[in-house]
C-alpha cells in the first residue's frame, strides 16, 4: 500500500499541504508563548483608565461579595479615569478555588492589585515580599479608625499590610434553663449580665460542668472535634488563656513554647473535659440547639440560626474560660484585604483597600451578616453590639482577643494543634507525648525556613 | 516498521514527520507534552530544590536532601504504608468481586440488564457525593448503620474516628464504587468467549470450577491483567476519599501518599519536597506496573 506521495506533482501539493499546517502551528506557538507581561505594552497614554483588579474569595451573591462590588463602583465614581474590576473566585476548601488561583498567580508573578487573604497568612505573604505596606500610603487618621485587633492582625513588624471592615469572634453559648435547672449560679453583674470580668476559671468551668453532667446524664459541653482550622480558631484561646504560647517570637521555634509547662497544663485541662465525659468525642449534630448540650463552643452564625429556628430556646453567651488571671483570651480573625506589590498604582491600590474596608462597609456587613464593625467610631452606635449578650462578644474581642501566631509555618501549627486535639479526643496517648510529637513535626517543617 | 523506515529513507526524516499522518497526532501530542510531560520534567527538576511556593524567585539546588528527608520523614513513610494497605484491602477484593459479578450478569437477559444498571450506578456518582453519602450512613450518632447496630444490641462504631477502622472503612467505600467499572470490562471479555468451548467442556464432563479455571480464566487473562494493573495504580492514587472523609486522620491512619504530597505542596507550600514525593511515587508505580505485567506474561 502506497502511503506517501512519490510523483513530482504530488510532491508540490504535499509541500503546500505541509505549509498549510505549519503556519497555524507557528502562530499557535507564538501566541501561546507570549509573555503575559506584554500587557505592560499597553499604552501609557493619560487617556487610558487606570485599571485595578481585585480578587475576592467570596461569591458575588454573598453579603461580603456584594459589599466589595458596591465599594468598587463607589471608588470608580470618586476617582476619575479609574476602573476597578472585582473578580469573585469562590473559596471551596483547602487548596481549592481561590487559594489555587492565588498560588498560581504568585508562581507566575501575575498577582492582581488587591487580594483578600486569611489574616493568619499575612506573615507568610509579607515574608515572601508579596504585600504592599499600607501605612506608607494611608494617613494615621485612616489607620487609627480601625479596631486595634484589626491593625495588629494586619501588621507585621512596623508595617501594616492588611485591613478589614469587620471582625469575627466565636462566642461560648450556654443554655440558661439547663443551668438554672441544674442549680448552677449564673455569674451576673448588677445589671444581670454575665460580663467578661466574671469569666470562669478552668476550675470553675470543671466544677460547674461536672454538676451539669450529673444533672443531664450526658456530656453537657459541645465542642466540634473535626480536625480542621476550627480547632485552632475556637480552641486555641483556651490554651492562650493559661499564659501559653504555641510558637516563639520568630514564628519558627515551637520547642520550649508548644511544650511549655503552661501549654501542657492547658491541654491537660481540655483532656480532663474529655476523659470525664464532659465533652463527647462524638458530638451530636445541633446538640446545643436541641437542648442536648448546655454549653457550646460554636460560631457566631449560630445566633441567627437559634433566633430563627429555635425561638423557644433560652440561651445566652458566656465568656471563654481562662487558665491564669489576666490572660483571658478569645477567638478572632477573618479574611482581610491587602494590596500586592505587583500593582502599578501602589497609592491607588492602598486607597482602594481602605475604601473596600471603610466605615460604610462595616455598617453594611453588620446589617447584612451581624458582624462586629471594624471601626472604633461605629462600636458605640452599633445596635447589635450595644446590648448583651452580643456585647460580651464585642468586649471579649476588644479586650482579650489573642492574635494567632504570625508564622510562615502557621499551616503546620494549625495541623499540629489539630493533631493534639484529635489525640486528646480519641485518648490516643498522653498529652505530653501528643505535644512532643507536634513539636517534632513543627520543628521539622520550620527547619526548612531556618536553613535559608 | 520496515515500511516506515523505507519511507523515511525515501522522503527524509523531517518530511516524514511533517508530511505524514504524524501531523494529525500533533494536537494530542502537544496536549500531552503541556499537561503531562512538561509538568513531570518540572517536578523532577523541583525535587532537587528547596522551592517554597511563596518565594518562586528564591529557589536553591539542594541535591538529594528532599529524597533523604522522605526516608527520615515518619509521616511520609506512614503515607506510603497506608497506600500499600489500601492496595492490599482493595485490589484482590475488587478484582475478584468484579469478576464474580461479571460472571453473574454476563448472560443477556432482562433481569441481568436491570442488575447491570444497578451495579453500575455507583460509578456514575461523583467521588465526593459517594464519600459524603457514606459519611452520613456511617455517622457515629445518627447514621443508619450505627442506629441499626444499636437496635441489634451492639455498640455504635466510630468508622471514621477509630484509627483501626477508618482505613478499612474507606477501602470498602472505594471498593463499592469502583467495582462496577471493572465488572463492565470483565463482562465484555466474558461475552467474547465462544460458547462452543463451554459446550465442549460440558460434553467432556467438566464441572463449573473446571470450566472457570481452564476456559474462562485463560480466555480473559489479558483483560484481567489490565483490570489488575488499572485497579492497583488507581488505588495507589487515592486522595479524594481520605481528604473528604477523614482528612488523613485519625492519627494519620488514612493519609495516602497523594494526600500527603498534596498537603506538603498546597498547605505547607513546599513544592520541592512534594515534587520529590511525586517522583518517588511515579517510579514506584512504574516498577509495580512493570512487575505485574512481567509476572502475568511469564505465567
Amino acid at each position: 500500500m502506497e502511503t506517501f506521495p512519490q510523483n513530482a506533482g504530488g510532491g508540490k501539493r504535499l509541500k503546500k499541504l505541509c505549509s498549510f499546517f505549519m503556519i497555524p502551528a507557528l502562530i499557535f506557538g507564538l501566541t501561546a508563548c507570549t509573555d503575559s507581561a506584554s500587557k505592560s505594552a499597553v499604552s501609557a497614554s493619560n487617556d487610558k483608565p487606570k485599571e485595578l483588579t481585585v480578587w475576592v474569595h467570596v461569591p458575588a451573591e454573598d453579603p461580603e461579595g456584594k459589599n466589595y462590588d458596591l465599594r468598587a463602583k463607589e471608588f470608580e465614581q470618586q476617582h476619575k479615569n479609574v476602573k476597578v474590576t472585582v473578580e469573585h473566585i469562590a473559596k471551596t476548601g483547602e487548596g481549592s478555588g481561590y487559594i489555587d488561583r492565588l498560588n498560581a498567580a504568585i508562581t507566575t508573578g501575575d498577582l492582581p492589585d488587591v487580594i483578600t487573604l486569611e489574616s493568619v497568612h499575612t506573615a507568610s505573604y509579607v515574608d515572601s515580599d508579596i504585600l504592599l505596606p499600607l501605612n506608607k500610603y494611608l494617613g494615621k487618621d485612616v489607620i487609627n479608625s480601625y479596631l486595634d485587633t484589626i491593625v495588629k492582625s494586619g501588621s507585621v513588624g512596623n508595617n501594616l499590610y492588611a485591613l478589614q471592615s469587620f471582625e469575627l469572634s466565636a462566642p461560648v453559648f450556654y443554655n440558661v434553663d439547663l443551668f438554672k435547672a441544674a442549680g448552677i449560679e449564673i455569674p451576673a453583674d448588677k445589671n444581670g449580665n454575665w460580663t467578661l470580668d466574671l469569666a470562669w476559671s478552668y476550675d470553675d468551668f470543671l466544677e460547674n460542668t461536672r454538676i451539669l453532667k450529673k444533672f443531664m446524664g450526658q456530656a453537657p459541653v459541645h465542642m466540634f472535634t473535626d480536625k480542621n482550622g476550627w480547632q485552632m480558631y475556637a480552641h486555641s484561646p483556651i490554651i492562650f488563656s493559661n499564659d501559653a504560647q504555641l510558637v516563639g517570637k520568630n514564628g519558627l521555634d515551637t520547642d520550649g513554647y508548644l511544650n511549655s509547662k503552661n501549654t501542657i497544663e492547658a491541654f491537660n485541662f481540655i483532656n480532663t473535659l474529655f476523659r470525664e465525659g464532659i465533652v463527647s468525642p462524638t458530638p451530636k449534630e445541633n446538640a446545643f440547639a436541641t437542648g442536648k448540650a448546655a454549653i457550646s463552643f460554636e460560631g457566631p452564625w449560630l445566633i441567627d440560626a437559634l433566633k430563627k429556628d429555635y425561638p423557644n430556646l433560652h440561651w445566652s453567651l458566656m465568656p471563654y474560660p481562662y487558665g491564669k488571671k489576666g490572660h483571658n483570651s478569645a477567638p478572632h480573625g477573618t479574611w482581610y484585604v491587602a494590596a500586592t506589590k505587583h500593582t502599578k498604582y501602589p497609592e491607588l491600590a492602598a486607597e482602594l483597600v481602605a475604601h473596600l474596608t471603610n466605615k460604610d462597609s462595616a455598617k453594611a456587613m453588620e446589617d447584612a451578616a451581624g458582624l462586629i464593625p471594624g471601626h472604633k467610631e461605629l462600636l458605640a452606635s452599633s445596635k447589635l453590639y450595644s446590648e448583651y449578650p452580643r456585647k460580651l462578644m464585642l468586649d471579649q474581642l476588644v479586650q482579650t482577643a489573642h492574635l494567632k501566631p504570625k508564622s510562615p509555618i502557621f499551616p503546620v501549627l494549625e495541623d499540629v494543634f489539630g493533631d493534639i486535639m484529635e489525640g486528646i479526643t480519641l485518648d490516643r496517648d498522653s498529652v505530653e507525648n501528643l505535644v512532643q510529637a507536634a513539636v517534632d513535626k513543627s520543628e521539622r517543617e520550620a527547619s526548612r525556613f531556618k536553613k535559608k | 516498521m520496515d515500511k516506515v523506515r523505507k519511507n523515511i529513507n525515501k522522503s527524509g526524516v523531517l518530511n516524514f514527520f511533517f508530511c505524514s499522518k504524524f501531523l494529525f497526532l500533533l494536537p494530542a501530542f502537544a496536549l500531552i507534552t503541556v499537561f503531562v510531560i512538561y509538568p513531570l520534567i518540572l517536578a523532577v527538576g523541583y525535587s532537587f530544590t528547596d522551592y517554597y511556593l511563596l518565594k518562586p524567585n528564591d529557589v536553591s539546588w539542594i541535591g538529594l536532601d528532599n529524597y533523604i528527608e522522605i526516608v527520615k520523614d515518619k509521616y511520609a513513610r506512614s503515607a506510603f504504608f497506608n497506600s500499600a494497605k489500601y492496595v492490599i484491602y482493595i485490589v484482590p477484593l475488587q478484582v475478584a468481586l468484579s469478576l464474580f459479578l461479571a460472571n453473574l450478569i454476563a448472560k443477556k437477559s432482562k433481569v441481568n440488564t436491570f442488575f447491570r444498571t444497578a451495579f453500575f450506578s455507583p460509578y456514575i456518582l461523583s467521588i465526593i457525593v459517594v464519600s459524603l453519602l457514606w459519611k452520613n450512613i456511617l455517622d457515629p450518632n445518627a447514621g443508619i448503620f450505627n442506629v441499626f447496630l444499636a437496635d441489634l444490641g451492639f455498640s455504635k462504631q466510630g468508622f471514621f474516628t477509630d484509627p483501626d477502622l477508618a482505613l478499612p472503612t474507606i477501602s470498602f467505600i472505594i471498593l463499592w464504587q469502583g467495582i462496577s467499572f471493572q465488572m463492565l470490562i470483565l463482562m465484555a471479555a466474558l461475552q467474547d468467549i465462544p460458547s462452543t468451548l463451554y459446550e465442549a467442556a460440558d460434553i467432556e464432563g467438566a464441572n463449573g470450577w473446571q470450566k472457570f479455571k481452564y476456559i474462562t480464566l485463560p480466555s480473559i487473562k489479558g483483560q484481567l491483567v489490565f483490570v489488575l494493573i488499572v485497579v492497583t495504580t488507581g488505588t495507589f492514587k487515592i486522595i479524594i476519599e481520605p481528604l473528604v472523609l477523614t482528612n488523613g486522620g485519625p492519627d494519620g491512619s488514612t493519609a495516602s501518599i497523594l494526600l500527603y504530597m498534596f498537603d506538603q505542596g498546597t498547605r505547607y507550600r513546599q513544592i520541592g519536597y512534594s515534587s520529590a514525593i511525586t517522583v518517588v511515587f511515579a517510579f514506584m508505580l512504574i516498577i509495580i506496573a512493570a512487575a505485574q505485567r512481567k509476572l502475568f506474561k511469564e505465567e
